[in-house]
């Protein structure tokens, strides 16, 4: 029996202490203290992970406080993917950066802090506590983007600091609307009292009202399709480590806050927006990467891409959706980072990032080249890597053919994308730089994960939906078949079908001169027109239902 | 009751269209202050009803004001200052980087690079 509370709030409090001493102290010895308090950490999440799946969901409050007004904390199974996630991130970045930032104790102040955080809005059970931590992580996070200080991400950072700071203005709207009504902000309360609210007049607006809000917030933290024009210029104008903090993690943290607001309210009128929303925003996220020359830029829009998807699975409403969507949430952070990670080291060597005039990958560093492989295999869902599970589980939730047919369009998509992304192994090597232990064994990792997880995810999967009695049938039917496809050849043999059609398709539409494609990589929107398209947005939310 | 919310929305939907028309980071910074303003207003306000007595006294006189809010309301605050403060630090950093304040001018020049 291990003490549930301690244990999390261990998680929670060690970095944000640790950070504060590392800032205070000020000693280039001290920072190594990150690697403790890391592997502390670790073994404490190891321990609460196996509790878990003996025990079910725990909850607690802090202080003993009374449920109502207390600061309420709850750990199940989607808390312990994202806090999975933000471990293997960490170890990754701390690898991955430790060379270049060994003396700069100010990265580790913010880094650290950044995690504690982040732990603690993972766990939080009410509404306010994750207002505010999403504003942390938020002003955390900018801090991050502009730590290079130049114009760009000077930009990038005001950018995306003022118009998320917006959106959770009007995640703060709603939460005060919804307090008026039911007089709590704890999460689990809120659901009973909607429960055994009747749905009339004025109370039912409020309710709605209140439900709009928190969407549309919750879409601008997760850069859906009218309101994600932060993102890009965030991704490619931060430090590559921090790109893949920001690219696989961070914008996750969108999808949670959605995830966990539908549950509450359990409006499904909404699912038929939230499905064509995450398919526009697949349509846009390809359309931009395919006509992007930034290699950052390109992985950057693809991102958003795989937002889309993650959302057109989560739009289906049921568990198996749900599931899809944890699943793809955590293999996207894989190779995602991954490639970000591998990006970074590719343009620290040359210098500048135009996918046309980098070439030759292949030939000078053949280790980073599998290794990115690996990572393009996987974001285009091959068998035998991790992105095959995710996409599968997502395609199994598509019920009609239209659904399907849209599907098929976004992976092809995606493909196309990548084909114009792979070009940069191939050829002559024009620059050779020896690359540092430290960022090949991050990447090296998460190469490793993207294959290991393959074989081990399934097995996972069912352990924990176990705990949370949602292991129905139709689940239940969707993983026995993706355990059977596992080693298929008629899924490698379409996705061979599927490659080569995206070559052909490449090769005739893709020119390095179209005006289409150049009209469309200098279309940008102003902050104005940014702020704009968030209220059209609230407006059409609120319309709509 | 309503009338509040919409007084509260209103001040809201003018200082979000200073954020729409103007074309200066420091005012849009300013706008965004306005709204958070509205919003914590309207929370303080949707918790008690004039007349209503103070949370901490011994005897109660009718109703009691909410303090839940203003606890929360507090917290808010600070993180309104703290985002105001370091959008500023940016706002003087571009200044310094760019000679402009214009999201437009701004804009113009990243497409040149």
């Amino acid at each position: 029996m291990i003490d549930i509370v301690l244990f999390s709030q261990l998680i929670i409090f060690l970095p944000i202490v640790i950070s504060i001493f590392i800032y205070v102290f000020n000693k280039t010895k001290f920072n190594y203290s990150v690697f403790v308090t890391q592997a502390i950490i670790t073994y404490v999440y190891y321990d609460l992970f196996n509790y878990i799946l003996d025990n079910g969901v725990v909850k607690f409050t802090l202080g003993g406080w009374s449920k109502v007004i207390g600061i309420e904390f709850k750990i199940d199974t989607l808390s312990l993917v994202f806090m999975a996630m933000a471990l293997i991130i960490w170890w990754v970045i701390m690898i991955y950066a430790w060379h270049q930032k060994k003396n700069d104790f100010k990265f580790w102040f913010f880094l650290m802090f950044l995690e504690g955080c982040f732990m603690a809005f993972v766990q939080a059970n009410d509404l306010f506590t994750i207002f505010i931590l999403i504003e942390i992580i938020t002003i955390l996070s900018a801090i991050l983007i502009l730590y290079k200080k130049d114009g760009i991400s000077l930009k990038a950072g005001l950018y995306y600091l003022l118009f998320n700071s917006i959106g959770m203005i009007i995640y703060l709207f709603g939460v005060a609307l919804l307090y008026l009504k039911v007089g709590t902000l704890n999460i689990t309360m809120i659901k009973g009292f909607l429960l055994e609210m009747d749905y009339v007049g004025i109370n039912y607006s409020i309710i709605q009202l209140s439900f709009a809000c928190f969407v549309v917030s919750m879409c601008v933290k997760a850069a859906l399709f009218p309101v994600y024009d932060w993102l890009p210029r965030a991704h490619t104008a931060a430090p590559s480590h921090i790109s893949a903090l920001l690219s696989g993690l961070l914008v996750k943290s969108g999808l949670f806050g959605l995830m966990r607001i539908l549950d509450l309210y359990e409006i499904t009128s909404i699912n038929t927006v939230l499905f064509y929303l995450g398919f526009f925003t697949a349509i846009s996220g390809i359309l931009f990467a395919i006509s992007q020359k930034d290699i950052k830029g390109i992985l950057a829009f693809h991102t958003i891409s795989q937002i889309g998807l993650i959302l057109m699975s989560i739009a289906s409403g049921n568990v198996e959706g749900i599931v899809g969507a944890s699943m793809h949430i955590f293999n996207h952070f894989l190779f995602k980072s991954l490639l970000f990670l591998g990006a970074g080291i590719i343009i620290n060597e040359y210098g500048y990032r135009r996918v046309t005039e980098i070439h030759g990958i292949g030939r000078a560093h053949p280790i980073l080249t599998a290794c990115m492989f690996v990572g393009i295999f996987s974001i285009t869902g091959a068998p035998l890597f991790v992105g095959f599970l995710s996409k599968t589980m997502i395609k199994l939730t598509m019920t009609s053919t239209l659904h399907v047919n849209l599907y098929r369009i976004i992976s092809l998509g995606t493909m196309i994308s990548f084909i114009k992304f792979s070009k940069i192994f191939f050829g002559e090597p024009s620059k050779y730089k020896k690359i540092n232990t430290g960022k090949q064994i991050g990447v090296i990792i998460m190469a490793a994960l993207c294959i290991i997880f393959f074989f081990i995810e399934i097995d996972l999967v069912k352990d924990m939906m176990q705990i949370e009695n949602a292991l129905t049938e139709g689940l239940q039917y969707n993983l026995k078949y993706l355990t059977k496809s596992l080693y298929d050849n008629e899924y490698a043999l379409e996705y061979l079908i599927y490659l080569a059609l995206a070559f052909m398709i490449y090769k005739i539409f893709v020119r390095p001169n179209s005006k289409f494609l150049h009209a469309i990589r200098h279309f940008r929107f102003k902050f104005q027109d940014a702020i704009v398209s968030l209220l059209l947005f609230l407006g059409f939310i609120i319309y709509y239902l | 009751m309503i009338f509040d919310i919409i007084l509260a929305l209103a001040v809201i939907s003018v200082a979000l269209y200073g954020i729409c028309i103007t074309d200066n980071i420091i005012k849009s910074i300013v706008c965004f202050n306005i709204v958070q303003a509205a919003v914590i207003l309207l929370f303080i306000i949707l918790a008690g009803s004039t007349g209503d007595s103070i949370p901490i006294v011994q005897e109660l006189i009718g109703d009691m004001v909410d303090p839940l809010p203003q606890a929360l309301m507090i917290t808010a605050i600070v993180i309104s200052a703290s985002i105001t403060a370091l959008s500023l630090m940016f706002s003087v950093k571009i200044f310094h980087y760019y000679g402009t304040l214009s999201w437009r001018e701004l804009a113009a020049k990243d497409v040149k690079k």
